[in-house]
């Protein structure tokens, strides 16, 4: 069996995973919701969780079996994901991002010592709920542009 | 890395997307490569190299002032 064959059964094992899973999830939310509507939490997420995973599966199985049976434009989407340039571009536009994250991460821990100690204002709740999703955005963001970027220089 | 790709493809009448699908890559990449942005990986410079059956030499031009850029 060829590396490209072996690279393909293993995404379509992974899409029957992720299917497998989000049938299982939908199935389980489902019962939680008609026989356990009393519990206090909102058991719904386990249903859409399912719906999700049961979308990527269905996704995953579809698009690199159409690869396996030799669709050209299911071939080329796969070029392109293999692609050497693109791959690079991505995990430079990782490297960047995880090291803003690094830093803004270094930058909150500091202020939490030093407002600990009463260098610094303390951080309130609300502050709070704004850098933890600060973390999130700007290395996302910092993600995005650096591959926008590299996409138009390299 | 300056190159000779574009000229080599050129000589075999290919499109840019040609040449691509051949060594399996993105076409973005072939144009990358012709105009010099990007410099390929080995194993894709040798997948390069046995398509137009020559040496590796023959398609990029390595300068050793490239090393430090």
């Amino acid at each position: 069996m060829s590396d490209q064959n072996k690279w393909l059964n293993s995404r379509i094992r992974i899409g029957w995973f992720f299917l497998v899973m989000g049938v299982l999830f939908i199935l389980v939310g489902v019962y939680f919701e008609i026989n356990y509507s009393y519990i206090p939490y909102n058991v719904s997420i386990i249903t859409g969780l399912g719906i999700l995973w049961a979308g990527i599966g269905i996704g995953l199985v579809v698009r690199y079996t159409a690869v396996k049976k030799g669709d050209p434009s299911a071939k080329r989407l796969m070029v392109e994901e293999q692609d050497e340039r693109n791959l690079f571009i991505r995990y430079r536009a990782g490297y960047r991002a995880f090291w803003v994250a690094i830093v803004l991460v270094y930058v909150v821990l500091m202020w939490f010592s030093m407002a600990a100690n009463g260098s610094l204002p303390p951080i309130g709740k609300e502050l709070l709920w704004y850098i933890q999703a600060g973390c999130v955005v700007i290395p996302f963001s910092v993600y995005i542009i650096s591959f926008v970027m590299d996409q138009k220089r390299i | 890395m300056k190159n000779r790709l574009e000229e080599m493809r050129n000589q075999m009448g290919w499109t840019q997307q040609e040449l691509a699908d051949q060594v399996e890559v993105s076409r973005q990449t072939i144009i990358s490569l012709e105009s010099g942005r990007y410099n390929p990986s080995i194993l894709l410079a040798f997948r390069l190299a046995r398509l137009f059956q020559v040496k590796i030499e023959d398609i990029f031009i390595y300068s050793e002032e490239e090393q430090h850029e």
